[in-house]
């Protein structure tokens, strides 16, 4: 069987990053950057992410939503959450 | 007030460990947040702590309108006022005594204290340590960060020996508390610890003490770059982070392999060992509103029988 590679959407809230670089340092697979001169969070490759939501685990100002993208179109969220928990 | 002559209501069964749940969905459920930035400083251990305990309630299947948490004075305080829960933003060092209270007056609450360690461990220490030798049926969770984070990082009964603080330039003449130890020796019938650089362990301890019938104690490391890091050679929050990860280890190889979190055993030989994370005490004991509640019913037969004479 073909692996299937699951995707994830990342959201960052701008209002609420405080530029503290705990996700881009904790993220290994590089996903997160910043940008000056704020130095606020943002995606720089999302194809590399593996979901494995420690960014959002870890924000301290709670500015991270990482969700499965949606696996074809008409799944649902509650599906799709079952799968990313299994 | 009635007497109880039921026993406290029976805590909710035990889900999965859900940690697949995004963070707006859990937040709509269990948080009050404001729209912009927490009142901690930027990069703070505490918005992390704050996260593990908002999975914990999820984990642990509570209703959070029967939540009633407390806490006193410190950085920590405000975080009562960012879950649903009720909360008593108190005095400093009170939090066991509210929840003591709380818990008395209406059993069937899970009750939460959220303190810090100088808030706990030195002007809290009397109510501390008997609300554990009581073993009444709270949840003590101490966010252990080193230091009085809110008067501007004077040394607590936690500083290390030898770390520099605000009251201890040249580093600390006292050797600390370790605050398992003395919830352990205080009679706490469960006692963990976990830091905030293992989100995942840490939200299972929590969880498993909001659970846990009877007085249980959640030791969180959690780390203030901003006072003490700075002091000692760790100005941001991920040198703290890698302290933590690098210093830690499990107390014991009994823990099951999906329970372990990829966090090292403890070994003899190993030399940087300074957190012991885990589950470090869990024992059986006649909890104290049960307990009191039999009290009640007993003096309430003795009154009556007495009038019918
Ligand atoms: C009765 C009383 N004494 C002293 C204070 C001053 N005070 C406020 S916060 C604090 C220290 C809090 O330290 P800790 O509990 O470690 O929490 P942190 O700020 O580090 O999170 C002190 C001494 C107070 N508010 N009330
Ligand atoms: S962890 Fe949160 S607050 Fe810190 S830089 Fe990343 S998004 Fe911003
Ligand atoms: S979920 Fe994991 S891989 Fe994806 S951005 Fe966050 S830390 Fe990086
Ligand atoms: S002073 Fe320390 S504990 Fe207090 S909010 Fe700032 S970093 Fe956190």
């Amino acid at each position: 069987m073909a692996k299937i590679k699951r995707s994830f959407t990342v959201e960052i809230s701008e209002a609420r990053c405080r530029s503290c670089a705990v996700c881009w340092e904790i993220c290994e697979p590089k996903v997160l950057g910043w940008k000056p001169p704020l130095n606020k969070a943002i995606i720089k490759d999302i194809e590399a992410c593996t979901g494995c939501r420690l960014c959002e685990w870890l924000c301290p100002d709670w500015a991270i939503v990482v969700k499965p993208a949606a696996l074809e179109p008409g799944g649902t969220r509650a599906e799709e959450l079952s799968e990313a928990a299994s | 007030m009635s007497v109880q002559s039921e026993m406290p209501a029976i805590k909710p069964v035990k889900k999965k460990l859900d940690l697949q749940r995004p963070l707006d969905e859990l937040v709509e459920l269990y948080a009050e947040i404001p729209a912009r930035q927490f009142r901690y400083c930027p990069g703070c251990g505490l918005g992390m702590a704050q996260s593990a305990i908002m999975r914990a309630f999820h984990r642990a299947g509570v209703d959070i309108t029967k939540v009633a948490t407390a806490g006193g004075s410190g950085c920590y305080s405000v975080m009562g006022h960012y879950f649903k829960s009720n909360h008593i933003h108190g005095s400093h060092g009170r939090g066991c005594a509210y929840a003591m209270g709380m818990k008395l007056a209406r059993p069937e609450l899970t009750v939460v204290t959220l303190q810090g360690d100088g808030d706990l461990l030195a002007i809290g220490g009397n109510h501390f340590i008997h609300a554990a030798r009581r073993n009444i049926d709270i949840t003590v969770i101490c966010f252990n960060n080193y230091n009085f984070g809110d008067t501007g990082g004077q040394f607590a009964p936690t500083t290390p020996l030898g770390s520099k603080t605000d009251t201890s330039t040249l580093g600390m003449p006292e050797p600390a508390f370790d605050a398992c130890k003395l919830a352990i020796g205080a009679g706490a019938s469960f006692v963990a610890r976990s830091t905030v650089a293992h989100p995942a362990h840490l939200t299972k301890m929590i969880a498993d003490a909001i659970e846990w019938k009877g007085f249980a104690f959640v030791e969180v490391m959690q780390h203030c770059h901003v006072l003490w890091g700075r002091r000692n050679g760790m100005p941001e929050a991920m040198d703290m982070m890698r302290f933590y990860k690098d210093n830690s280890v499990l107390n014991t190889s009994s823990v099951p392999e999906d329970e372990r979190f990829d966090i090292p055993i403890y070994s003899e030989d190993e030399k940087n060992v300074k957190f012991v994370l885990g589950v470090l005490n869990k024992e059986q004991k006649p909890e104290y509103t049960e307990e009191y509640a039999k009290l009640r019913a007993k003096a309430m037969a003795k009154v009556t029988g007495k009038a019918k004479s």
